[in-house]
């Protein structure tokens, strides 16, 4: 009875109870969407860089390298050569290294130069069809493949650089011979070619004609050709083309056979030397790499390589456990933030509760007085206060959840298409959530609390004797 | 047990300021109705208000269908109240957001009896009031409502039935007309009735009454 009463005198007052329910649904599932995603996206993070101790790059900011090599984000901070990683691709510290190069795109959708070792870095063996053998084939990602409509057998040319728009490849056409299952990792959104793919087709024979690669702001074409190595090169040929970068990413591609890098460390190159160094790839100084994922046999490479490599080579060594926890601290402040915010949202309506129970109690006396002449106890009384903070709370957190399982569901794929991260974890409900609501219906009936006691320390006799 | 339904004893009470006020001993038996007039501040609604059990005098005693209020605690007596005394207040009070029926039935829901529905819809009858049942009580008019209060009184079948001026802010007619169907109520329910008033188109109706000073 005490339910129903609690019931009908909140529907009794639909404004008041909505203000509340309002309140309490939006903190709880501000606080629960957040919960969610932080959750989600640190799994995600820390799950995408299992296996990978370190990030051999392009020297720039060890976050972006990260970023752009593990997380498939940001852009490259530019290319480093093949011959030079080897040294260290081949260290006895190292258990495995993958190499991956970057520059090509379709449909915005990453064509990524790798090995087969980052197929078997991510476990990832093609649901249908196989995986790549040769130049120019790819195994696609289950979303890039759906989204870009591509099946096994299907051709296609690249674009160059990241963004969607931009020179295409016409006449270099990739073949999909596989298409990957889905993971829930970045590898999904990939298309994955050997690297030798990425080598043939930037390599300045398969582009004879003069051609201008003029890059619009914003598109992202940012492989940065950065010859800063010790054995830096200057090529200078007749027939070349130029890529103009926006950006200030300037390369000029010169000819056919080499190309002019406008740099300050502009060096001389011996051509004889090179050819005869391209009978091993790992040896060839054309043939660059945007990134070594690397994974040590013992915590010794952790301790050595980011020094040796940081300070005594133009390549930079990252490690991805430092950068995501230094991206956490950073992102981990506008959490705080909306954290806080959900709070106050909930403190608001624990507030609001607490005005109109407070009311209530006071233009309801009457009605409080009346129980008790019918038989009702003085615990009735504190139970029905309770009750109608109980409600409100139960009511608004549900809502919240609900809401937030529905922002979740909206959110998901925006994420998963904007930064890889795979939120369809996220929606579960867990031990966090669970006293997360308790907390709030919590808070309500600590709002309830003077109310109650004022209902049952109620004068009846004083009371009616007012009326 | 004894047919004495209210029956009380050198009762006194000591209001906040000090002041004693003495009422005369009482006595009124199941199906008797015993009217309690005075001019305002002689202390009927208080005389009601200890016969109720809502507050503790500080001499004397009050029984009540045989059961010496002094004895229970709060809670005990909250429940005895509500199983054993009808209470009819001068304005009527009812649970706004509550249908007359679902207000009419509260004593009983409130200490745990049956509710039968046949039964109200019975005593609703009497009352005129059986076509009303599912309306909120602000719906009501003023005499409709001391009608519905008197079926929420009787409707747990009391063995008291305490009324704290029900006519004073009827019409004559209504006076009557809700006069009637209190002391109607009460005999059909064998209960013993109390009212206090000062009222005195209500001294004609009811022969046996105590002037309070």
């Amino acid at each position: 009875m005490i339910f129903r009463i609690a019931i009908r005198n909140l529907l009794h007052k639909p404004l008041y109870t909505a203000l509340c329910w309002l309140l309490l649904a939006c903190s709880t599932s501000v606080l629960l969407v957040l919960w969610a995603l932080n959750r989600q996206a640190r799994q995600q993070l820390e799950q995408q860089i299992d296996g990978i101790d370190l990030v051999l790059g392009a020297k720039g900011s060890p976050l972006q390298l990260i970023l752009s090599s593990v997380y498939h984000l940001d852009n490259p901070t530019g290319n480093i050569p093949l011959s030079e990683a080897s040294r260290f691709m081949q260290h006895p510290l190292v258990e495995s290294a993958v190499p991956i190069s970057l520059g090509d795109s379709y449909h915005g959708f990453r064509i990524i130069g790798t090995t087969t070792a980052y197929l078997d870095k991510y476990n990832a063996k093609p649901a249908e069809g196989k995986v790549f053998s040769k130049s120019m084939e790819v195994v696609a990602g289950v979303e890039a493949a759906r989204k870009a409509g591509l099946k096994v057998g299907s051709r296609f040319a690249g674009t160059h650089g990241l963004g969607k728009t931009g020179h295409v490849h016409e006449g270099e056409e990739y073949i999909v011979t596989g298409i990957l299952p889905a993971t829930g990792l970045a590898i999904d959104q990939l298309l994955l070619t050997p690297l030798q793919s990425v080598w043939d087709i930037h390599a300045p024979h398969h582009d004879p004609d003069d051609h201008d690669h003029g890059h619009a702001e914003g598109e992202n074409h940012d492989h940065d050709h950065d010859h800063e190595d010790a054995k830096g090169h200057d090529h200078d040929k007749a027939d070349g083309h130029d890529h103009d970068h926006a950006e200030g990413e300037a390369h000029d591609h010169a000819d056919a056979k080499g190309h002019d890098h406008d740099e300050a460390k502009g060096h001389d190159h011996d051509h004889a030397e090179e050819a005869a160094e391209k009978a091993d790839p790992a040896h060839d100084p054309q043939q660059q790499v945007t990134a070594v994922l690397i994974k040590f046999r013992s915590p010794m490479g952790q301790l050595q390589f980011p020094r040796m490599i940081n300070e005594y080579t133009n390549m930079q060594a990252a490690v991805p456990a430092i950068e995501i926890n230094r991206l956490q601290a950073l992102l981990g402040t506008g959490a705080k933030v909306l954290r806080a915010l959900g709070w106050l949202l909930a403190g608001l309506a624990a507030c609001s509760i607490f005005v109109t129970l407070v009311q209530g109690t006071h233009e309801r006396r009457y009605e409080l007085a009346l129980i008790r002449t019918m038989g009702g106890s003085r615990g009735k009384l504190l139970a029905l206060v309770f009750a109608e903070a109980f409600l409100l709370g139960v009511l608004g957190v549900v809502t919240g959840i609900a809401l937030s399982r529905v922002a979740l569901l909206f959110l998901q794929q925006e994420l998963f298409a904007g930064y890889h991260l795979n939120f369809s974890g996220a929606m579960p409900l867990t031990a966090a959530d669970g006293i997360t609501a308790a907390a709030i219906v919590g808070a309500c009936m600590l709002a309830a609390l003077l109310p109650a006691v004022r209902a049952f320390r109620l004068n009846i006799a004083k009371t009616l004797a007012n009326a | 047990m004894t047919d004495m339904m209210i029956q009380t004893n050198a009762l006194a009470y000591t209001y906040p300021g000090g002041r004693v006020i003495r009422f005369p001993d009482l006595a009124c038996r199941a199906g008797e109705t015993l009217l309690i007039t005075g001019p305002s501040g002689s202390g009927k609604t208080t005389l009601l208000h200890l016969l109720a059990g809502l507050i503790r005098p500080n001499e004397g005693s009050v029984q009540v269908a045989g059961t010496a209020l002094g004895n229970l605690g709060t809670r005990k007596m909250d429940a005895f109240r509500g199983k054993h005394i009808g209470i009819i207040f001068q304005r009527s009070h009812f649970i706004d957001s509550l249908s007359v029926s679902d207000n009419l039935t509260l004593p009983l829901q409130l200490t745990g009896a049956p509710v039968d529905r046949s039964r109200l819809e019975t005593v609703a009858g009497d009352l005129r009031i059986g076509h009303l049942l599912d309306k909120l009580p602000a719906r009501l008019s003023q005499g409709e409502q001391q009608r519905a209060s008197i079926a929420r009184a009787v409707l747990q079948s009391p063995e008291v039935i305490l009324a704290d001026e029900p006519t004073a802010s009827l019409d004559d007619h209504n006076c009557e007309s809700v006069a009637r169907l209190l002391s109607e109520q009460a005999a059909r329910h064998n209960a013993a009735l109390l009212i206090v008033t000062h009222d005195n188109r209500l001294t004609s109706l009811y022969p046996q009454h105590i002037q309070l000073t």
